[in-house]
């Protein structure tokens, strides 16, 4: 449990930090310079704030009313800077084995590490005879040796093309799911919607929240920290059946079916699909001669006016769904709350990230 | 063959031993000082920085007098450590002290600068992982910074080695006591007929300050090698 609130000046900004969660991975997500990593750097003790308070799992890390401030090295938080900050007078071994050495920690899970991470070979090599991604690797691998209590990643794929991302992206999965409680600093809404369980909106000098991803989107400010030009839905899901020949993925999206066309997965894997509200279209009968794979029989909730549409919250059971249409395209259909439709998905409009 | 006299022996090694010395004791301060004006802003800074320069700048002699001044039997640094046993005053470790406070500008200038090269982002990145500041100067900063420290440890030398303004008139030029090579070399010069002897000398302090300059930048060339990765 993390538990963060706090002022802070810095030169030419300042921040007020409030939020709290216990989230495996929780998101700190908001434009480049919004401050997200202000905010990871007061969790970490690497800056003070003006005033504020750090509770990590019940430990007071920071506390300006009594004037305590556990120092960085107390702290167990492992830090995964973005530019990697590797030694560079030392080989990867030594850098591995550098946070065991100060704590001397008698077996420290150096072979774990270097096979989560896949970094045998790189054992005797020096920091400049490495990629970016082998070197983001080995300093992840370097803060996972000190057994924090929790990691914080930032910006870990920034910087890297596809091909290193796919480098990185698998560990990352899997991290998340054996390692430590994870702090993810990220400006790409991808990497947020495929790995969050808590997202905290940093921007207009504020980072708030721990919400779900879904919610989180669902506020106006996440469209402007994303850069994203409509709403977007963040479903939960779980595939039922992967038809490998055709390219065709059945997902159960909260009791409702949905097809998507996904690659590596397998039946019983639980993912989440990203649907821009733009690629959702509505109807009032079922048009079974169209194209559209998913026809989703849903309830409109509730309608908001906004510059460039309609937006149309829509639902089905748990299932929530948003749907951008125009002006035109509401009255047509004489859209109001209660109303049942057909909400349109085209397949390849699913978007996947988990 | 080349030959040395014993009295040109006596000189070589209280050369050496004064330079040694006033290199060796000046490290640590050197170091520190070099640390503290390379990562701290304090009030004073520019003031200490330009007093740790000052050796630099003043003519040999005006140091020397003002060790003199402070260190001599009844100055007030000379003084208070008498009581002590540590006399500067007429002896070689004078001739070291001067040694030292001439080359520290070196040191401690060479130093500061490998530490201003030293990214502070690395440091606090041992910090995360668990390293005091302590811990955090001795893994990270001193070897990352150790050619700029061998490099400075060259000069100070050096210049110890050839120092002469500020021995000879801190402790005079005592033979066998504080009277190095370069102040042997200038007492010859006195002398009417001591070409011959000059002559030799200037040899022997050439091959001296070749073979200390050839054997430290073999010795800060390993360092940085080991050290490695550093540019």
């Amino acid at each position: 449990m993390l538990k963060v609130s706090a002022h802070i000046v810095l030169d030419d900004f300042s921040l007020d930090v409030a939020f709290s969660s216990d989230a495996r991975i929780t998101c700190l997500f908001g434009r480049s310079g919004a401050g997200k990593t202000t905010v990871a750097e007061l969790v970490a003790g690497l800056i003070r704030p003006i005033r504020g308070r750090v509770v990590l799992d019940g430990e007071v890390l920071l506390d300006s009313d009594t004037g305590l401030s556990v120092p960085v090295w107390k702290r167990r938080i492992g830090y995964v800077f973005q530019d990697a900050r590797l030694f560079p007078h030392m080989t990867v071994r030594d850098n591995l084995l550098y946070g065991p050495r100060r704590s001397g920690d008698p077996d420290p899970a150096l072979d774990q590490a270097v096979a989560l991470l896949g970094l045998e070979s790189l054992l005797e090599r020096r920091p400049d005879a490495l990629s970016g991604g082998e070197a983001r690797r080995v300093a992840i691998g370097r803060a996972l040796l000190t057994r924090p209590r929790l990691l914080i990643l930032d910006e870990p794929l920034a910087g890297l093309d596809g091909a290193r991302r796919g480098d990185i992206l698998p560990y990352l999965d899997q991290l998340a799911r054996e390692g430590p409680p994870i702090l993810y600093v990220s400006h790409a809404v991808d990497e947020v919607a495929r790995l969050a369980d808590r997202v905290v909106l940093v921007g207009d000098g504020q980072a708030v929240g721990a919400e779900s991803p879904d919610a989180a989107f669902d506020r106006p400010e996440a469209e402007t920290a994303a850069g994203l030009s409509a709403p977007l839905s963040i479903l939960d899901g779980q595939v039922t059946t992967h038809d490998t020949a055709r390219n065709a993925t059945r997902i159960d999206l909260a009791g409702t079916s949905f097809l998507a066309p996904l690659l590596d997965v397998s039946p019983g894997d639980r993912l989440r699909v990203v649907v821009d509200a733009r690629d959702v279209a509505l109807a009032l009968t079922d048009p079974v001669d169209a194209s559209f794979q998913n026809r989703l029989q849903m309830q409109v909730a509730a309608l908001e006016v906004r510059a460039d549409g309609i937006l149309v919250r829509l639902e089905a059971g748990e299932l929530r769904l948003k749907a951008l249409v125009t002006r035109q395209a509401s009255e047509q259909l004489a859209l109001a709350p209660g109303k049942r439709v057909f909400a349109l998905v085209k397949a390849t409009a699913a978007a996947r990230y988990a | 063959m080349f030959t040395l006299s014993p009295e040109e022996q006596q000189i070589i090694g209280l050369s050496l031993k004064v330079a040694a010395t006033a290199t060796l004791f000046s490290l640590p301060p050197g170091v520190a000082l070099a640390y503290l004006l390379s990562r701290y802003s304090f009030p004073g800074k520019a003031l200490l920085s330009g007093l740790t320069h000052l050796p630099l700048i003043l003519p040999p002699v005006v140091t020397g007098y003002a060790l003199l001044l402070l260190f001599g039997r009844s100055g007030p640094l000379g003084r208070l450590l008498e009581p002590m046993g540590i006399v500067f005053a007429f002896d070689w470790t004078g001739a070291a002290l001067a040694a030292a406070v001439m080359g520290f500008p070196l040191l401690v200038r060479a130093v500061r600068l490998s530490f201003d090269m030293v990214d502070p982002r690395i440091e606090s990145a041992a910090g995360t992982l668990g390293a005091g500041p302590i811990v955090r100067f001795l893994t990270i900063t001193l070897p990352l910074a150790l050619p700029g420290v061998a490099a400075g440890t060259v000069l100070a030398f050096a210049k110890a080695l050839g120092e002469f303004g500020a021995t000879i008139t801190f402790v005079a030029s005592i033979p066998g006591e504080t009277r190095t090579l370069p102040l042997a070399i200038y007492s010859l010069t006195q002398l009417p007929d001591g070409e011959a002897a000059l002559l030799r000398l200037i040899l022997i302090s050439v091959g001296v300050s070749i073979g200390a300059l050839v054997l430290s930048e073999w010795g800060a060339r390993s360092v940085a090698r080991r050290v490695g990765g550093v540019r």
